[in-house]
């Protein structure tokens, strides 16, 4: 083809497909247009069979026999219109609407596995965004707030990338000046008891330094936070802070709340303040009760004089930046104060380093778990999307040819309805091979401490790892039984909407079955194995 | 699938109403007219089939439609062939005259 027919073709195109829009603009005066165009197309007719001999009345009759009824061919001149698809798409929502409402089994599957897929896929997008590009809300200038790793290459904790360190490093860094205005610390939020016998339920805890709170700029929404003398001698002051959320959610924010009793793993502790409402912790937990370093101890978070153990290396340290001070200069003024303390503990590294990374969750040197996790998730998510799109475009009924238009007409919602199917079951298989996996993995990561103590007690990693899998594998068994026998009674009915799928179809359930099993294996078996690694013996070491 | 007598096969439908429409512009009747009185009667187009392939044609820009006014000063709707239809005409008339050989070759000597 020429250039010069191309562009012929090119502006035909464009102005015949412009007359087609604005058809759809004044439809009605089309409408008029095609009724004269056919009305004198039947009189041509009418006279041409006079010519023939025929009777005026007679005439016009065959003319419009000839023709057919003129709404029938109205109507299929209409069909080649753009109006049409418009039309048709109202009018088929209208008849969605109508099946829907006629069957609220299916109506209620359709609208749970779109809540879920939407649901999911937003709520997976939304802890990325929050662990990665968003500092902790409610802190005050958070760029100034850095998480502070310690390096230890050799002795008894062994940090080469950077980690946690002791609450003796705690006290050397607070006893020397250093760069930072303030620095404070922290145990990485965990699970408590709340109450005691039927009404205990799992409340999430951090254990930290009194200072904690003031230095990220946290204010009490009522009451005050931990003073210095609280968190100085062990056991002595059973006090703690709670969340904006766990006041509402537990005391309907009666003010009334300080003073009262907390039963927190069997021990009575005293609330003194509520954190503001924008703060829920500095990690992707949300926090639901503060406690003093001085109570972990007694609320078996820790093991009975932890505080004085040089080696008890669960310790994580935030500091803000003193005014005009670079984060590189501050963090080797930590340094040396960890130097100096060195020298009185000679089973640490003598020459210690300081670290430094952003407040925001997942950046810096070490990703947490939870990061890496959803990444994962955010990243099947978007796979979701694509075997999803992958999977309309191979639909054979997308495809269908031209056939006649009554046919056509005949089919188009069950097309519509197994299509919907189809992109509804790859989605909703996806999503919950992604929840199985986030809910396992984070179920087994949760537990790195209790498989080193177990490990510590002496159990062997292949116990260890066989006991993980069969508490997950009991859940994930459960829920198949249930499922299947659901999928069983559920695809009766859908047998007969989905084209190429039988009533009951062992394949495709045995393949979603032995994909969810698999799916939950791995979830267990990866973090376990990884729980499994860690030294249990660093703690005890030091001792 | 077996067509009535006279009765015209889409794809050909489409190349007849081009080449009607060659020398000049004609409104929808005349097109159908003038088909069947140059085919001796052979070939009648259902005008069901007519309009929708003038709109088919439209939509393609094959063919681009005004309101003229007629001898007998009636108002009438004229289709005419652009350009891309003249080329579309002279491919569609060449693949035809192919196809009637290949189908001949068969007849004759399968």
């Amino acid at each position: 083809m020429s250039a010069r027919q191309l562009a012929d073709r090119i502006v035909d195109w464009t102005t015949g497909h412009l007359r087609q829009l604005r058809t759809i603009a004044r439809k009605r005066a089309t409408e008029r247009e095609l009724d004269e165009e056919l009305a004198y197309h039947i009189e041509l007719e009418t006279r041409k069979n006079v010519a023939a001999g025929m009777s005026p009345v007679e005439a016009r009759r065959a003319a419009l026999v000839e023709f057919g009824g003129v709404e029938r061919y109205k109507e299929e001149v209409r069909q080649r219109r753009w109006v049409r698809v418009i039309e048709d798409g109202v009018a088929d929502l209208h008849y969605s609407i109508r099946m829907l409402r006629r069957q609220p089994a299916l109506t209620l599957a359709v609208v749970t596995t779109l809540a879920l897929g939407i649901g999911g896929t937003g709520a997976v997008f939304k802890v990325v965004d929050a662990l990665f590009f968003r500092p902790p809300a409610g802190v005050v200038e958070p760029e100034r707030v850095l998480r502070l790793l310690i390096v230890r290459d050799s002795g008894g904790i062994q940090t080469a990338d950077g980690g946690p360190g002791s609450n003796i490093d705690y006290q050397a860094l607070r006893g020397r000046h250093t760069g930072f205005a303030s620095i404070a610390a922290y145990l990485y939020p965990r699970e408590l008891d709340l109450g005691r016998g039927a009404e205990a339920e799992r409340v999430t805890g951090s254990v930290v330094s009194e200072n904690f709170l003031q230095l990220l700029g946290v204010r009490p929404a009522l009451g005050r936070f931990f003073l210095p003398e609280e968190d100085s001698v062990e056991d002595r002051n059973p006090v703690v802070v709670i969340s904006y959320g766990f006041w509402t959610r537990h005391f309907g924010r009666d003010p009334a709340v300080l003073g009262r009793g907390l039963l927190l793993n069997d021990r009575m502790l005293t609330v003194i303040g509520v954190t503001d409402e924008e703060f829920t912790g500095i990690d992707a937990r949300r926090v639901d009760v503060w406690i003093p370093t001085a109570m972990a101890a007694p609320l078996g978070l820790m093991w009975k004089g932890w505080r004085d153990m040089p080696g008890m290396a669960a310790v994580d340290f935030i500091g803000r930046l003193a005014p005009d001070v670079v984060a590189s200069a501050a963090t080797s003024e930590a340094a040396t104060a960890l130097r100096l303390s060195a020298e009185n503990h000679p089973m640490l590294d003598p020459t210690p380093g300081v670290i430094h990374a952003s407040l925001i969750p997942a950046r810096g040197p070490h990703r947490s778990a939870a990061a890496n996790l959803s990444l994962w998730l955010a990243l099947v998510a978007a796979m979701t999307l694509v075997v999803a799109c992958a999977n309309v475009a191979n639909l054979p009924y997308v495809s269908v040819q031209p056939l006649a238009v009554q046919v056509e007409r005949d089919v188009r919602p069950f097309r519509i309805g197994s299509m919907l199917f189809s992109v509804f079951g790859v989605i909703s298989i996806t999503l919950a091979a992604v929840g199985l996996y986030g809910v396992l993995a984070f179920f087994v990561t949760e537990r790195t401490l209790e498989i080193g103590i177990r490990r510590s007690l002496g159990a062997s990693v292949r116990s260890l790892i066989s006991l993980v899998l069969r508490q997950a594998m009991l859940p994930v068994t459960a829920g198949l039984v249930l499922g299947l026998a659901a999928a069983f009674g559920g695809t009766r009915f859908l047998g007969s909407l989905l084209f190429g799928v039988k009533a009951r179809d062992p394949i495709s359930f045995l393949a979603a079955a032995a994909l969810l099993i698999a799916v939950a294996t791995i979830a267990a078996l990866i973090p376990a194995r990884r729980a499994t690694r860690v030294d249990p013996a660093i703690a005890m070491r030091a001792e | 699938m077996t067509n009535p007598p006279g009765d015209v096969l889409r794809g050909t439908l489409d190349l007849l109403i081009l080449r009607t429409l060659q020398q000049s512009s004609l409104h929808g009747w005349a097109i159908g007219q003038r088909i069947q009185e140059i085919s001796k009667d052979a070939l009648r187009i259902g005008q069901g089939s007519l309009y929708p392939a003038l709109q088919r044609l439209e939509e393609k820009g094959w063919v681009t439609s005004d309101w003229r006014t007629t001898e007998e000063n009636r108002r009438a709707k004229f289709y005419s062939l652009t350009r891309s239809g003249r080329h579309a005409l002279e491919k569609e008339t060449e693949s035809w005259r192919q196809y009637v050989e290949a189908v001949d070759l068969i007849l004759r000597f399968a």
